[in-house]
C-alpha cells in the first residue's frame, strides 16, 4: 500500500475512563490522539471504557487527526476483547505496549487481519505502533520495527524502560540515551516514523524545551506529550527550517521531473533518491504547512 | 481541573501510614476518624499533602472533607463515584450516606437520594425508591381502617420481657407490626433472632413480625464524624432515625402508635425515648411507653440480663423465668452453643 | 438478558453519566431519570437508554440515571457496561460491525 504522510509530531493519551477528557482532546493541535485502554484505565474499568472507546472512535472520530487505540498488554487477560473492541472501531492504527519481539508483532497482525476480515475491514489498512518499553524491547527493536507491513512507528516508553533497568529516570535523559537511538537505527532501518519518550513535568516549560531539542537533533519524528498544554511546543521543534524546506522542495522536485521522463533512480546533489527519501520531503513539507508556514509549488497541497 | 493535584488511593487498615494520614487530614477539619473506614480516596497536592478526602466502610460512605480554597473543584464528585465504584467491587452495592444538611447536594448530585433530613444530620441512599421498594417487599396490604401498631425489636435473644410487650401492646390495636432490627450488634444472628420472634408470636393472630432492612439506624452504624465536639451525637442519631421511622415507614403504613419499653437504666435508651416522644406527635403518631416484666428474682426481664448470665453459666433449666420455650429450646441447641462461644 | 446483581457504570463527573442497574423481582422495567439537562434532553436520554434495554432483551430492571451532560454515545456505552456487569455476563464484540 501506497504509504501516506501522516504527520507524528505529537500524540496524545487521553484515558477512555473519562469522557470529559475525551471531549475535550479533540480541540487541541496534536497531531495523533490515542484513546488510551492501558495504564490510565484502571482493571474494574476496563471494559466499560472499551465501550467508551469503541463508541467514540467508531462514530463520532475528530477529523483532521490520526486516531489510535492503545489496547492493553499482550499477554493481559484484557488483550483479546481489546483487540476485537478496537480493530472494529476503526481506528487509523494500534499501539501496542511494550512488545519485545517480531514474533508477537506478527502474531497480533494475525490476529488483527482475523479480526478485519469478519468485519469487512479491509485487511491490512489497520496500522500499528509498537510501543517499546523494556531492555528486551531496545535490544530486539531493529527486528520489530521490519516484522510486519502494519509497523509504522516506534514509540519508546521511557518510564518503563528505565525500570526494567534498573536506572533513574531523569529531565536530562543519559540513561535512555542508548534507547533512543537503538530506536532511532531501528526506524530508519525500516523506513518507518520515531516517536520519543514523555516529558513528565507538566510544570517544567524549559526541561520541555530541552527534551524535544534533544529528541528534534536525534532524527526523532515526533515525540508522544503527556499533557495538552505540551502541544503547541513540541510542534513547533518539529516545524522543519528554512534549509530543510528547501531541500526538501529539490527532493520533490528531482523526482517529479524523474517521473515525467520516465527515469528509473533520480539524484539530487550527487545521492541516490529513493522512496523513503521522497516520504520525508513529503513529511517535511507537511510538517511545514501544518505549522502555517507558507510554500509555493511543489508540495504546498501535500499531506 | 487537575494538573496540579493527583488522585490517590488509601486503605487505612491494611497500611497504617494511610491511616495516619487521613486522621490527620479529618483532624485538621475538626472531624473525626471512625476505625472502620475500609477504602478511602483523595487528591494530594505537588508536595504530597492532602487536600480533599472521603472514605468508606462496610455501606456506608463518610469521612468527607475538602480544604476550603479548593472548593467547587469538583473533587467530590470525582471521590463519591470512586468510593461508589470501589463498594461495588467489594459487592457492596446498597450504599448510605451521612452527612450535615448543607453537604447534602454533593450526594444528590452523584446518585444519593435523601432519606431523612434534620437540622442537624441528613441520611441519604444510592437508591431513589429504596425505602418504597422495601415497604412493597412487605406486601401488607392497606388497612386504612384499623388501629395499627408498631413496635421495634433487637430480641438478642427473644425474652418474655418481649412477649409481655408485644401481648401488651397486641391487646391495645387491631394489628401488630414488629420490626426486628437486621444489624446485628452482638451474639445472635439476625435469622435466629427473627425466626425466634416469629415462632414465639406465632400463637397472636393480630401480630406480623417484619425485618427493618438498613433503614433503623443504630448508634454503632451511624458515623459521628460530621459532628462538632460538643454536638450529642445520641440526640442527633436518635433524632434522624426517629424522623425516618415516621416520616418513610410509620406514615405510609399508617401506624398510629409505637409501643416501647420503659427504660430505667440505660441513659442512652432513655435518651431515645425521650426524643421519640417530641418527634412521634409531629406526624401523629402516638408512643405508648410501657412498664417492663420483672422476673420472679424482682429483676427487669431484658436480652442484656440473659446475655450476661449465659456468660457465667450453661443453658439450663434456671433460663425459664426469662425466656419463652422457642427460646429456651434454641439456647439449649447445639447451634446456640456455638454461637456463643 | 437477565439482571441477577446491582451493578453501576460510569461517574457522576462532568460530561459522564452514572448507570446504576438492579433486579427489580419480575416488576418489569423501572427508570428513574436525574440529568442536568433533563428538561432539553430527557426524552432523548429515555429514548436511548430503551433502545439498549431493547437491544440485550432486558425486560425486568431498576435503572437509575444521573447524567451530567454525557452525549449520547456515552450514555450508550454506559448502559451497555452496567447490563452486562448486572448479568455478569461479557459485552459480545465478535456481534459488533
Amino acid at each position: 500500500m501506497e504509504r501516506k504522510v501522516t504527520l507524528k509530531r505529537t500524540s496524545l493519551y487521553v484515558s477512555c475512563a473519562n469522557p470529559a477528557n475525551m471531549n475535550q482532546a479533540v480541540f487541541y493541535n496534536e497531531d495523533c490522539l490515542v484513546y488510551d485502554l492501558e495504564d490510565s484505565v484502571p482493571p474494574a474499568e476496563k471494559d466499560a471504557a472499551r465501550l467508551l472507546a469503541y463508541h467514540t472512535v467508531r462514530y463520532h472520530r475528530p477529523e483532521g487527526k490520526y486516531v489510535l487505540i492503545r489496547v492493553n498488554g499482550i499477554y493481559s487477560e484484557f488483550f483479546e476483547d481489546d483487540l476485537e473492541a478496537a480493530v472494529r472501531a476503526r481506528p487509523d492504527a494500534l499501539r501496542i505496549p511494550k512488545v519485545e519481539s517480531a514474533a508477537e508483532v506478527r502474531m497480533v497482525s494475525e490476529k488483527i487481519g482475523k479480526i478485519e476480515t469478519a468485519a469487512g475491514i479491509e485487511v491490512g489498512s489497520t496500522e500499528l505502533w509498537c510501543n517499546i518499553e523494556s531492555y528486551l524491547g531496545v535490544l530486539r527493536a531493529e527486528e520489530i520495527a521490519k516484522a510486519d507491513p502494519r509497523v509504522v512507528a516506534l514509540a519508546l516508553g521511557a518510564e518503563d524502560f528505565t525500570a526494567s533497568m534498573k536506572a533513574t529516570r531523569t529531565k536530562k535523559g543519559i540513561e535512555i540515551l542508548y534507547a533512543r537511538n537503538a530506536i532511532l537505527l531501528a526506524c530508519r532501518n525500516a523506513g518507518i516514523d520515531a516517536l520519543d519518550a514523555v516529558f513528565s513535568d507538566i510544570n517544567d516549560e524549559e526541561g520541555l524545551r530541552e527534551d524535544t531539542m534533544l529528541a528534534k537533533n536525534l532524527g526523532f519524528d515526533g515525540k508522544t506529550v503527556v499533557h495538552p498544554c505540551q502541544i503547541d511546543i513540541v510542534n513547533s521543534y518539529f516545524t522543519p527550517s528554512e534549509k530543510e524546506i528547501r531541500y526538501a522542495l529539490r527532493v520533490l522536485a528531482v523526482v517529479e521531473e524523474g517521473r515525467k521522463m520516465n527515469k528509473g533512480a533520480v539524484t539530487l546533489d550527487g545521492s541516490m533518491i529513493d522512496k523513503p527519501m521522497e516520504l520525508r520531503a513529503r513529511t517535511t513539507l507537511a510538517q511545514a504547512a501544518a505549522a502555517g508556514i507558507k510554500i509555493g509549488g511543489l508540495g504546498s497541497d501535500n499531506k | 481541573m487537575n494538573e496540579n493535584f493527583s488522585f490517590c488511593e488509601y486503605y487505612p487498615q491494611l497500611i497504617s501510614t494511610d491511616r495516619e494520614l487521613i486522621k490527620a487530614f479529618l483532624a485538621s477539619h475538626e472531624l473525626g476518624y471512625e476505625n472502620d473506614i475500609e477504602y478511602a480516596c483523595g487528591f494530594e497536592d505537588l508536595h504530597g499533602n492532602l487536600v480533599a478526602c472521603g472514605c468508606c466502610g462496610k455501606n456506608i460512605l463518610k469521612g468527607f472533607a475538602v480544604d476550603s480554597a479548593l472548593r467547587g473543584n469538583n473533587f467530590m464528585s470525582r471521590m463519591i463515584s470512586q468510593l461508589v465504584s470501589n463498594r461495588f467491587q467489594n459487592g457492596i452495592t446498597h450504599l448510605f450516606v451521612f452527612t450535615k444538611p448543607e453537604n447534602m447536594e454533593f450526594f444528590e448530585a452523584s446518585g444519593f437520594y435523601p432519606l431523612a433530613v434534620t437540622t442537624m444530620a441528613a441520611m441519604l441512599e444510592n437508591k431513589a425508591s429504596g425505602i418504597e421498594h422495601y415497604l412493597k417487599s412487605l406486601k401488607i396490604e392497606a388497612r386504612n381502617n384499623k388501629n395499627i401498631g408498631a413496635i421495634v425489636m433487637n430480641c438478642n435473644p427473644f425474652t418474655l420481657g418481649h412477649r409481655y410487650l408485644i401481648e401488651y401492646a397486641a391487646g391495645k390495636c387491631d394489628e401488630l407490626y414488629i420490626f426486628v432490627v437486621e444489624e446485628d450488634r452482638s451474639v445472635f444472628p439476625f435469622d435466629v433472632r427473627f425466626s425466634l420472634v416469629q415462632k414465639g408470636v406465632s400463637d397472636l393472630p393480630n401480630v406480623k413480625v417484619y425485618p427493618s432492612g438498613p433503614y433503623i439506624i443504630s448508634n454503632q452504624t451511624f458515623p459521628t464524624y460530621f459532628l462538632k465536639k460538643n454536638e450529642d451525637a445520641v440526640s442527633i442519631q436518635a433524632e434522624l432515625d426517629l424522623t425516618l421511622f415516621a416520616e418513610r415507614i410509620a406514615n405510609p403504613l399508617n401506624i398510629h402508635t409505637r409501643f416501647v419499653g420503659e427504660e430505667p437504666i440505660c441513659a442512652v435508651t432513655k435518651c431515645y425515648n425521650q426524643i421519640m416522644k417530641r418527634i412521634m406527635p409531629k406526624y401523629g403518631i402516638h408512643v405508648e411507653e410501657i412498664p417492663r416484666k420483672t422476673g420472679s428474682d424482682g429483676c427487669v426481664i431484658s436480652a442484656s440480663l440473659v446475655r450476661s448470665k449465659l456468660a457465667q453459666l450453661s443453658p439450663g433449666e434456671w433460663l425459664r423465668q426469662y425466656v419463652p420455650e422457642v427460646t429456651y429450646a434454641y439456647l439449649c441447641s447445639e447451634d446456640a452453643h456455638r454461637i456463643m462461644k | 438478558m437477565q439482571i441477577i446483581k446491582p451493578a453501576i457504570a460510569g461517574t457522576t463527573e462532568s460530561s459522564d453519566v452514572q448507570i446504576m442497574v438492579s433486579p427489580n423481582n419480575g416488576n418489569g422495567i423501572e427508570i428513574n431519570l436525574n440529568s442536568i439537562v433533563k428538561a432539553q434532553f430527557g426524552d432523548s436520554i429515555l429514548e436511548t437508554v430503551k433502545e439498549v434495554l431493547e437491544a440485550f432483551d432486558v425486560k425486568d430492571a431498576i435503572i437509575q440515571i444521573q447524567d451530567k451532560g454525557a452525549f449520547d454515545w456515552v450514555i450508550r456505552a454506559r448502559m451497555q457496561a452496567a447490563l452486562c456487569r448486572g448479568s455478569e455476563t461479557p459485552f459480545d464484540w465478535k456481534q459488533v460491525e
